[in-house]
């Protein structure tokens, strides 16, 4: 097991190295550089020279990619254009507020979605289950920001209940969560369904039912205890998911995370943040990714991570 | 118990049994796909939204770009029995702040996510399908290849990627070709054919050594002859679901560019550079937000309804 | 006649699909007396195993319904009663064993869990008490270092190993009727007999009546005291064993005897087939259901289903639903040994199901989507 894991912890290397390579060249192909924000006023030469030595971006490019990677290995992603600070800090100024909204959305999105797809399960084809279902696709197929301007035209702007602009208060946190859950409890809804079902119907439920035991015991102790897995497995990129999906609404609700901040950053392209903030997503989901995969080992007495 | 029977009653039932068994898997599965009336009201809103894309130069009131300077932020119609007096008969849906007619530009809109819709999923298609059928029946460097660059496409979170994408582009000839449109094309197919493909080689490599397989190459069948007339169809029907998954995908990415200004440019309408647009004004003209937010949903699930549809008319075991 | 342990009388189990109503046990009745051995046999699809879920109440509703008839079990009718009287009988008094060991245990589940949770729920025993008794019957079952191996998940078994966990499991609470559908037909060959022979021994050992429920005739020889032969859901001979195989009274029953392979034949008895294919449930066959497949029909098969009577030139309980071995019927002299019947109705037989339309090319499957 602990090999397995260094292993697939190994492969990460490469994976990251590559996602630099192509962000990097994505941001060496683009038109424009810092210094050009205002044609009518070209900077005097000395002063480009000068910031571009202190930027590095002086060096033949390959260099510059070299020392960007060496410059990660000591935790350092660079100093942003437009704020003139290191990346690592203003990322990590909106990180914990990223965070935030995505644990509690992924704590929203759990507490309705499991019961709700086990409900529907149970009660296949009937109301119940259609009227969850419905949940479960709106949640799944309406975008976010879509389903923002919906709830912030009637409980913002109309009902005069909730604020949809800033962060710091519970009130500030409803809306935000709501919507970032509700996607990722739609699609956990209709795994969980969809795993019930294909558990209840299997050979060994009946075996269980033959025993004797209550229906109870038989849903809960046989079925939903195999129909977990799969379940399980999904909160792993579910939650990389939201955090990495927050970007939109975010912005769209002025929270102060590392989503907006992304957001305000690919339209000031502000390189290095959007380099700094791509990498620090691409670990994130390749660690659930391990994670599910660990996770999947541990519940599932079948499989023999080596 | 026992009966005597009519040897007509008899003829019926064996008719019967004729016409149940002669039923094909595929015709079963579009009798599946009619019988679901969710299926059914996605693809009417689907055809409607597609008369409404072709036709909407003749349909449309006012050209979608056309400025009624004066006549800025008229409400929609109905408002006017709750108290509005900004409207007007001639804007059925109203208009926004520059005075465009928003039923005109929502109907142009349309024209975008549909081409959106269909575009880059047709070349995303295409190439999966032969990188995957490649990698699955062929093997070898291009099999290790694809799965190298899956690792690292799915490393990126794909709306994010494709956001990556079109933004450094922005400002090259290729970002701006089409007022946007082209680079949005290369966004969804870069980041989109990768899944297709090894969906595609996970299921070659499921049928290629099932005995149907097997008895065409002994009886000599070539390879490519052989992954035509009897890979393919087996494969195709999950590549179907995902493809009906796709669609609403590739509008719902076109959107999210438009409505965070990275995009369709501005003032080409789209449902998205609508709402951005609109958003400034939001809090007190809510209407040329609304509408193009209703339109996103409702087409958005109509391709959500047939792909749940497809997927339960060509799997019925699979019930997600 | 003993006092009947078991009493099915006239049970209709019927599943309502799209196509119609699938008429899977049509008007069955049968009993068993304690600790007797009845083996119930007949093709996939002939409604033994649903005869079988129907005595527990297993049946899946919907699509399934027990429509009519009575299961008198120990004096009380398992049709009436609520589904907490129900589950006190299953795995108490009626266990069932399962035909694919590989599916029917729970894979997330140690084996230990799976046998002591029965003797916990019926016999109120603790954990320890329950966990010793699971050990018990590991070995009594012949599971090799039984201690060990309880903890261990089905998975880490093999095939006639986990049928054995499935036997133990249906032991366990010492029921007074097992029912085993299909126990062998999952396993190879060489486990198959020895499987068989557990079960027997473990029946002589405890008492417990058995319903053996099997397609092979050659399974059930050994084992059983009487035979129920069923077709298209009915029970259509039902005879001492040892009267079924040396005095057979249906032309069904004899083709099953003609297709199973027997060591004690002649060297030039070959192995014949049943032409055609079993009947549609949902739409059987107006007269008897086997008339379509039958080389020895006349019109009156076609027109009227025959009742299962006595059959005259046969021991006193042996009955059969056949117009031609009945009094007067044309079979009631026929060596089923010599006389094949009318070789041209085999012929005809043979072409119609050449008329049926083809079964679906493998290539028209859509194989199901990996999502």
């Amino acid at each position: 097991m602990l090999r397995y894991v260094i292993r697939r912890l190994l492969l990460i290397i490469p994976t990251m190295f590559f996602v630099a390579l192509i962000t990097f060249s994505l941001a060496h192909l683009a038109p424009g550089n810092p210094f050009d924000k205002n044609p009518n006023r070209p900077m005097p030469q000395e002063t480009i020279d000068r910031i571009s030595r202190f930027y590095g971006v002086d060096q033949p490019i390959p260099v510059q990619f070299i020392t960007y990677l060496g410059n990660i290995l000591h935790g350092d992603l660079g100093i942003s254009f437009t704020r003139r600070t290191p990346v690592v800090d203003v990322i990590g100024q909106g990180i914990g507020t990223t965070f935030q909204l995505g644990i509690g959305a992924l704590a929203f999105a759990l507490a309705f979605s499991i019961p709700l797809g086990i409900v529907s399960a149970l009660k296949q084809n009937t109301m119940i289950d259609y009227l969850s279902m419905l949940v479960a696709t709106i949640g799944t197929t309406i975008p976010g920001f879509v389903l923002a301007i919906f709830l912030i035209y009637i409980f913002g702007v109309n009902l005069h209940l909730l604020p949809f602009v800033g962060w710091g208060s519970w009130q500030h946190m409803v809306m935000p969560m709501f919507v970032l859950g509700l996607g990722a409890g739609g699609f956990l809804t209709r795994i969980t369904r969809a795993s019930m079902l294909e558990a209840i119907r299997q050979d060994y439920v009946r075996t269980a039912r033959s025993k004797g035991l209550q229906e109870r015991a038989v849903i809960v102790g046989h079925a939903l205890k195999n129909a977990l897995i799969p379940i399980a497995t999904i909160i792993g990129p579910a939650t990389a998911g939201l955090i990495t999906g927050s970007f939109i609404i975010e912005s769209l609700f002025n929270v102060p995370g590392m989503g907006r901040l992304y957001v305000i950053s690919i339209l000031a392209r502000d390189y290095p943040i959007i380099m700094g903030t791509t990498l620090l997503y691409a670990f994130l989901i390749m660690i659930a990714n391990l994670t599910v995969d660990i996770v999947y080992g541990v519940l599932d007495p079948r499989i023999k991570v080596a | 118990m026992a009966t005597a029977v009519t040897a007509q009653e008899k003829r019926t039932a064996e008719l019967n049994v004729l016409a149940r068994k002669q039923r094909s898997l595929w015709g079963d599965a579009m009798y599946r796909l009619f019988r679901n009336r969710a299926a059914l009201v996605g693809l009417v809103v689907i055809a409607v939204a597609a008369l409404v894309a072709i036709f909407a130069p003749v349909l449309a009131p006012y050209g979608p770009l056309e400025q009624h300077g004066k006549d800025g932020l008229m409400e929609p119609i109905w408002t006017k029995f709750f108290g509005s007096k900004y409207t007007d008969p001639a804007y059925l849906l109203g208009s926004d702040e520059l005075g465009r007619d928003i039923l005109s530009r929502l109907m142009y809109s349309s024209r975008v996510s549909l081409i959106i819709g269909f575009v880059p999923v047709s070349i995303v298609l295409a190439i999966g399908l032969t990188v995957g059928m490649l990698a699955g029946y062929v093997g070898g460097v291009l099999d290790d290849f694809l799965m190298r660059v899956t690792d690292v496409v799915y490393a990126f979170p794909d709306l994010l990627f494709v956001i990556i994408i079109v933004a450094t582009l922005r400002g090259t000839g290729l970002g701006d070709a089409y007022d946007g449109l082209l680079v949005i094309f290369v966004g969804i197919a870069v980041v989109n054919w990768v899944g297709v493909a090894r969906l595609v080689r996970g299921q070659v490599l499921s049928v290629k050594n099932r005995e149907f397989v097997e008895a065409a190459r002994a009886v000599g069948a070539g390879p490519g002859r052989i992954m035509r007339k009897h890979i393919f169809p087996n494969i195709l029907a999950p590549v179907i679901v995902t493809v009906a998954f796709a669609i609403p995908g590739a509008m719902l990415t076109e959107s999210v560019l438009s409505f965070l200004g990275i995009g369709i440019r501005p003032p080409t309408p789209t449902w998205g550079v609508m709402i951005n647009e609109g958003f400034i004004v939001f809090s007190t003209s809510p209407w040329p937000v609304l509408l193009p937010s209703l339109c996103i949903s409702i087409v958005l699930l109509a391709f959500t309804f047939v792909g749940d549809g497809l997927r339960d008319a060509l799997d019925p075991r699979s019930k997600m | 006649m003993a006092q009947q342990l078991l009493e099915v009388t006239d049970l209709h189990t019927q599943f309502f699909t799209r196509d119609g109503v699938v008429r899977a046990v049509d008007g069955v009745s049968f009993e068993v007396a304690a600790g007797e051995t009845l083996g119930i046999v007949g093709e996939s699809g002939c409604g033994k195993s649903v005869t079988a879920l129907s005595l527990m109440r297993l049946i899946p509703v919907p699509p399934g319904k027990i429509v009519k008839g009575t299961i008198m079990f120990d004096g009380a009718d398992v049709l009436k009663m609520d589904d907490d009287e129900v589950r006190g009988i299953r795995g108490n008094n009626i266990a069932m064993i399962f035909q694919d060991p590989m599916t029917s245990l729970n894979p997330v589940l140690t084996i230990s869990r799976q046998i002591s949770e029965a003797l916990e729920l019926h016999l109120k025993m603790d954990k320890s008490e329950a966990r010793k008794r699971t050990i018990e019957l590991l070995d009594l079952v012949g599971i090799p270092s039984a201690k060990k191996r309880a903890d261990d998940y089905p998975h880490q078994f093999s095939g006639g190993m986990r049928q054995r966990v499935m036997i133990a499991m249906a032991l366990s609470c010492n029921p007074k009727l097992i029912l085993a559908d299909e126990p062998t037909t999952a396993l190879d060959v060489t486990i198959q007999a020895q499987i068989l022979d557990l079960l027997k021994n473990l029946a002589r050992e405890f008492r417990t009546a058995f319903i053996l429920i099997t397609h092979d005739l050659g399974v059930v020889a050994g084992m059983t005291q009487r035979i129920h032969v069923m077709y298209g859901g009915k029970i259509v001979e039902k005879a001492d064993t040892g009267e079924l195989f040396a005095n057979p009274k249906m032309p069904y029953t004899w083709g099953l005897l003609r297709s199973i392979p027997r060591l004690d034949e002649r060297r030039k008895a070959k192995l014949v087939p049943i032409e055609g294919l079993p009947p549609d449930l949902i739409a059987p066959p107006p007269g008897c259901r086997f008339e379509p497949r039958c080389q020895y029909r006349r019109d009156i098969c076609r027109e009227k289903e025959p009742e299962l009577v006595h059959i005259p030139n046969s021991k006193p309980d042996h009955e059969a639903r056949c117009w031609g071995t009945q009094q007067g019927g044309w079979l009631v002299d026929t060596d089923w040994h010599k006389e094949v019947g009318d070789t041209r109705i085999i012929e005809e037989i043979k072409q119609e199901v050449a008329q049926l339309p083809p079964e679906p090319k493998p290539g028209d499957v859509p194989p199901p989507p990996a999502i």
